[in-house]
């Protein structure tokens, strides 16, 4: 067994020398350096690889936390004119869709634009739960919100998510009142609740590296109803700010109305706000007592390693990155992007032992049909990006970003595939929620489409991959490397290639699409390593 | 260490779970979860599947209507003698609906209520109305999941275990399905299930979901099998030759049906392999099939496929399945009355439509179709809706029904009595457990088997509550 590579560095403190070639533990294989983008982008491209072959992967992040905010999904739908009557109501979101795809297929920002979408499936939306005056600019907004935040400062983010009047209809407290002793009205509970079990803490006390926490060998709730009725409280008095007379309402932050905040006694989490604390001051001190539990940087931590690594990552992994969360190395607590360094950089997300039968996490279907895009330079022939809902399973991805059915995400991070040895093992696999028998033929079915002909406006012409199809070997290790880099076994490249060498050269986009086919239908791709 | 023995030494390593210094999460959380229900015998290892089944020469089938988001209970199934309405409406008046809406489907059960006491059917679910009439529909009322019997007192008190994680969407969601917190393995419908395995033709098809993911048809043996309202989904890339190449289709097939040594790959190619053969099976054994109805809504397409299959048991050599269909939407902290109508009206339309489609195929007393849903609500109002409560009313629909009737207890409509706790929650008097175990020993389990699938049944008072004709006169 080879000796483990030192770990990568995970403090941001260091600030690499521009002229300085990266230490040769940081320069990768171009292999290495696509499986790293995997984690990191929606999905690998020749230039990004060349790039962090070149530079290594500390600076390639250090250049995507320093690269400017590429257009957002907000701008770019006025930009296109959306900002009319015509898109005032619910139910028309294919803009939305189209500048969702843009960006994860094309933005610049890739690590910023990444992250954003996997705190989507923490922080959760649906925009048809948007109840106000252009509802797909609401999506639009709050992916927006995301993104300003991902590489930013968590306590930052949970107020911005807080405050969204997305948030407020996807959790229902935008309007909530304060209680009524004569009628029994009490304060929606909604957000009280899931911002604690969903977007902070969790259920029970975790351990620094995300274990849990036992007490007399049982795990410890972290919250009681009577925390989630306290808080409620918190969230009473928030509306929308000002009139729905354009798309910048949606862009507003949530205004306080006095009148409907609740200025009884607030406690909850142990913390007791005094009678008489306004709304404002009192969803401060509620941030920062969620920010500071203990729980957060692991429970947040988990998810993150979730979303862009492995699916079941070691206790001492979780604690790495917790640690960061907690102290980014200059004393601030909730960096996301020092957090997010930390994951990507790990030792095990950078040397992880690609044989482990446990290793990895499936691709969700969103980030499969993206990473294609990218890997063969796929892009909207008329500037339109007209791509319609995916969330049919029989012939599409069964998922479509901002379409979960509910605010517990299109899957759960704890979800494990009932009556498995997955299971058994007491492993998670998130994303084994949206894999059933229909959902794998719908996948293929839509591989089928993409991969010949484009999908809609989205073409390409896979020039790079036609000048190879001569030499099916090169043609292979080609489309491997763009796909799964050093995580694709040779045993399967030379039976792939093989095979599609049967094909007659002249007829060299055939020959092109069927090993594309081959490799991104294997589950040796599907699971990404 | 060569490469291979270390592949190997690692695969072992897994398997074992020594491969972390601590067990997984979701390995704690379902071992606590396990180990707040009763330990029950575990079924041997090998053992016949069938044994403690009666011997199985016909057929049932049970459907699952899962209210996924937590269906208000008291918007539902509406208190409507004169004295409850005034307090339903008094405890909720921003959300109560007005008694004289109701009139029109007030129940008039085929026993008496105690007292004076009436209820109405909410006016989305008017179709049902005659269902009930005719004796085909029953309501169970306050049903949740309980550890066991709990009083009051005993909640205040702590003095009894209590399900873990009451009014949490997804640790309920798992608790209804299988009786454990979210992580759990298996769920009740499966472990039934498993006990009629050897009876089916095909084990695919014994759990079928036309929702999403169904925690309650995995068994120790049966897995969900997933169709779409169309039926089973073809694989187009298998269907012909992959351009124009032979070798390259047969390679896909390989590729993506072989069992590799990671768990994840193995797990999916075994999906896609189940999707082919099933696919194959299901395609030409649906094609002979007709059932009558529009079933224009999202809810009555999956009851439609649903019928379908059960229109073609026969070709499939099926004599027991369990089925699962789901509803959104029920999460109505917001909008209550602007939201949950529709949700009803399409509830009520599709489960009447199915029924009505049974009827036509002659298997009304071999199918019971039951509502689930993660939990109540509260009584008291929000504003605009009710938070996450606990124990609900839920629908039991089929030939085989002790129909027209009620079944359980509605507490008094009082904040302080000892029907409700936390403001407003009912507290339930009847286990998940005994409600699950009354369709199982329809659905033709033995007493001694419904403890392994029912973990905390031994600890209620019976386990029949009444709404199943015996299963012998079925």
């Amino acid at each position: 067994m080879p000796v483990s590579m030192p770990a990568m560095p995970t403090s941001s403190s260091a600030a690499p020398s521009a002229s300085a070639a990266p230490a040769a533990a940081d320069r990768p294989t171009p292999g290495q350096a696509s499986r790293f983008l995997a984690q990191a982008t929606f999905g690998p491209t020749r230039a990004e690889i060349e790039r962090v072959v070149a530079i290594g992967y500390g600076r390639w992040i250090d250049e995507q936390r320093a690269a400017p905010p590429s257009q957002t999904h907000f701008d770019w739908l006025v930009a296109t004119g959306r900002n009319t009557e015509a898109f005032k109501g619910n139910g028309i979101n294919a803009p939305l869709e189209a500048t969702l795809w843009r960006k994860f297929i094309a933005a610049p920002d890739q690590l910023r634009t990444r992250a954003a979408f996997a705190f989507s499936e923490i922080f959760v939306i649906n925009t048809l739960s948007i109840s106000a005056s252009w509802p797909m600019f609401g999506g639009a907004a709050f992916m927006d919100t995301l993104a300003a935040h991902s590489l930013g400062n968590f306590r930052d983010m949970l107020e911005a998510v807080t405050r969204s009047l997305q948030m407020g209809c996807m959790l229902t407290y935008r309007g909530s009142r304060k209680e009524d002793v004569k009628t029994g009205r009490s304060p929606d509970e909604n957000y009280a609740r899931e911002v604690m079990q969903l977007f902070t803490i969790g259920l029970y006390e975790l351990n620094p590296d995300g274990t849990l926490k036992l007490r007399d060998g049982k795990a410890v709730e972290t919250y009681t109803n009577d925390d989630v009725r306290g808080l409620a409280k918190v969230f009473t008095g928030w509306d929308l700010a000002g009139p729905e007379t354009d798309p910048e309402c949606q862009r507003r932050p949530m205004a306080l109305n006095p009148a409907n905040h609740s200025m009884s006694e607030k406690r909850f989490l142990g913390k007791v706000v005094a009678p008489g604390t306004g709304g404002v001051e009192s969803l401060r001190i509620a941030l920062d007592t969620l920010c500071a539990h203990p729980n957060v940087g692991p429970f947040i931590g988990t998810q993150l390693i979730q979303r862009l690594v492995t699916s079941n990552p070691s206790p001492a992994y979780v604690g790495r990155v917790a640690a960061v969360f907690a102290d980014n190395g200059k004393g601030q607590r909730g960096d996301l992007g020092a957090v997010l360094r930390a994951v990507l950089l790990d030792r095990d997300a950078r040397q992880p032992d690609l044989e482990s039968p446990t290793w990895g996490k499936v691709r969700e279907p969103i980030v499969r049909f993206a990473a294609w895009a990218r890997a063969f330079g796929a892009t909207s022939r008329n500037g339109k990006w007209e791509m319609p809902d995916t969330t049919d399973s029989t012939v599409r991805l069964g998922q479509s970003p901002l379409k979960a059915p509910s605010v517990f995400n299109f899957f759960r991070p704890r979800f494990t595939p009932p009556n498995t040895v997955i299971a058994q093992m007491g492993l998670v696999a998130p994303e084994f929620q949206i894999t059933d028998e229909t959902s794998v033929a719908g996948y293929l079915n839509f591989l089928a489409i993409y991969v010949d002909r484009g999908w809609e406006d989205l073409q390409t012409d896979y020039a790079a991959e036609v000048a190879l199809a001569d030499d099916t070997q090169a043609l292979l290790r080609h489309i491997v490397l763009l796909l799964a880099g050093d995580a694709f076994s040779t045993a399967t490249t030379q039976v792939i290639a093989n095979a599609v060498a049967e094909i007659p050269a002249q007829r060299k986009l055939d020959r092109v699409r069927a090993a594309i086919t081959l490799v991104a239908a294997t589950p040796e791709y599907l699971v990404q390593k | 260490m060569t490469d291979a023995t270390r592949r190997e030494f690692l695969r072992r390593a897994s398997l074992l779970g020594v491969s972390g210094s601590a067990a997984p999460l979701a390995l704690q959380l379902a071992a606590l979860g396990a180990a707040a229900a009763v330990a029950a015998p575990a079924q041997a290892a090998g053992g016949n599947p069938a044994a403690g089944a009666a011997p199985v020469n016909d057929y049932k089938a049970l459907v699952c209507v899962f209210l996924y988001g937590g269906n208000d209970p008291y918007n539902t199934i509406v208190p409507y003698d004169p004295a409850s309405h005034a307090r339903y409406f008094q405890a909720r008046a921003d959300i109560a609906l007005a008694r004289d809406k109701l009139s029109a489907t007030a129940l008039k059960p085929r026993d008496a209520l105690p007292g004076d006491q009436a209820f109405a059917l909410a006016p989305g679910l008017a179709p049902l109305l005659p269902w009930f009439e005719r004796g085909q529909l029953a309501v169970q009322l306050n049903v949740g999941p309980l550890s066991v019997p709990t009083s009051k007192r005993d909640y205040v008190g702590a003095r009894v275990p209590l399900p873990p994680k009451l009014f949490s969407h997804n640790d309920q969601q798992s608790y209804w399905q299988a009786l454990a917190p979210e992580g759990a393995t298996s769920g009740w419908g499966g472990r039934l299930a498993d006990l009629f395995l050897a009876a089916n033709g095909n084990a695919t098809f014994t759990g079928v979901t036309a929702g999403g993911s169904a925690l309650l048809l995995a068994g120790h043996h049966v897995n969900a099998y997933r169709v779409s309202p169309a039926g089973s989904t073809p694989i187009e890339l298998l269907q012909r030759d992959t351009y124009g190449s032979s070798t390259c289709t047969a390679l896909l097939r390989q590729l993506i049906t072989q069992s590799n040594e990671h768990l994840f790959e193995r797990q999916h190619a075994a999906t896609v392999a189940r999707s082919i053969s099933a696919d194959a099976r299901l395609r030409t054994a649906l094609a002979r099939t007709t059932v009558a109805g529009a079933f224009a809504t999202p809810l009555a397409a999956q009851l439609k496929i649903v019928a379908r299959m059960i229109a073609a048991r026969d070709t499939l050599g099926m004599r027991r399945q369990v089925f699962f269909v789901t509803q959104n939407g029920y999460d109505n902290h917001d909008g209550l009355n602007d939201i949950h109508p529709g949700l009803l009206r399409e509830l009520g339309g599709a489960m009447a439509e199915f029924q009505q489609a049974l009827d036509g195929l002659g298997v009304a007393r071999q199918v019971t179709t039951f509502t689930a849903s993660e939990f109540g609500r509260t009584l008291v109002s929000n504003g605009n809706g009710s938070d996450h409560g606990w124990g609900g009313h839920h629908l039991v629909m089929g030939g085989a029904v002790r129909g027209g009737r009620f079944y359980g207890k509605h507490p008094e409509l009082a904040l302080d009595g000892p029907g409700f706790v936390d403001h407003g929650r009912m507290l339930p008097d009847v286990a998940v457990d005994q409600f699950g175990a009354t369709l199982a020993s329809w659905f033709g389990a033995g007493a001694a088997s419904l403890n392994d699938v029912f973990p905390n049944l031994r600890r209620f008072d019976g386990h029949d509550l009444g709404f199943m004709e015996d299963p012998a006169k079925a």
